[in-house]
């Protein structure tokens, strides 16, 4: 390797990788920015009592369908584009959330039967889930830094 | 029963011989600089593929740039 080509290719390589992180930025900017105007959207029309608009069934189907090929769409390019660390940090986030999907499920299903405790309430259990999920990716992340 | 033991590695050293920064480092390899730098302080072992194309990019053989000192098992 001649010595101006070493020199040049280091700078490449990190303006190749910032480029990547800014393209990164923006679209989580602007995927915050599209779920915002949607909640607030939806929060406007439902005029208060928490229910969606009426809505067309075609309708419904159709954004429902469109939400799901994005995020669909969003993750196998994640995946494409992710390395190993963060593939790591994804599956142990993943092991975690899915271990206490797996234990806290049935337990409050079994509690419920006795009647310790409310009906298992499916949306807690989804959202308890998502949450700890994303505290786990997010200490693994942080420890790092 | 599984191992918490991390490798010892010259990645830090290798970098600096080039004053190269880590996002530098992190371009070359195609990887986050999050990656050199979880690899640089012992937070995570590479693959074995990424610990090929450390070897390959620094033209060293691997055993050169990572040193697992557990003592083998019997």
């Amino acid at each position: 390797m001649n010595p101006v080509s070493s020199l040049t290719a280091p700078a490449s390589g990190e303006r190749k990788l910032r480029a990547q992180e800014r393209r990164r930025g923006t679209l989580f900017v602007l995927m915050v920015l599209l779920g915002f105007l949607l909640g607030l959207g939806l929060g406007l029309s439902s005029a208060g009592d928490g229910r969606l608009p009426a809505l067309p069934p075609a309708a419904v189907w159709i954004g429902v369908g469109l939400i799901a090929a994005a995020a669909g769409t969003l993750t196998l390019v994640w995946l494409r584009r992710a390395d190993e660390v963060e593939i790591s940090d994804q599956l142990w986030s993943s092991f975690v959330g899915l271990q206490v999907f797996a234990i806290v499920a049935p337990c409050w299903e079994l509690l419920a039967a006795t009647g310790a405790v409310p009906p298992v309430n499916g949306r807690a259990v989804y959202l308890g889930t998502v949450a700890v999920t994303a505290l786990v990716h997010l200490w693994r992340r942080l420890r790092r830094a | 029963m599984s191992s918490r033991h991390r490798m010892q590695n010259r990645l830090k050293v290798l970098r600096a011989e080039r004053n190269w920064s880590q996002a530098e480092l992190a371009g070359h390899l195609e990887v986050s600089r999050q990656a050199v730098n979880a690899i640089e302080t012992g937070k995570h072992d590479p693959s074995l593929t990424l610990a090929f194309r450390i070897a390959r990019l620094f033209d060293r053989p691997i055993e050169e740039i990572f040193d697992d000192t557990t003592p083998p098992a019997r």
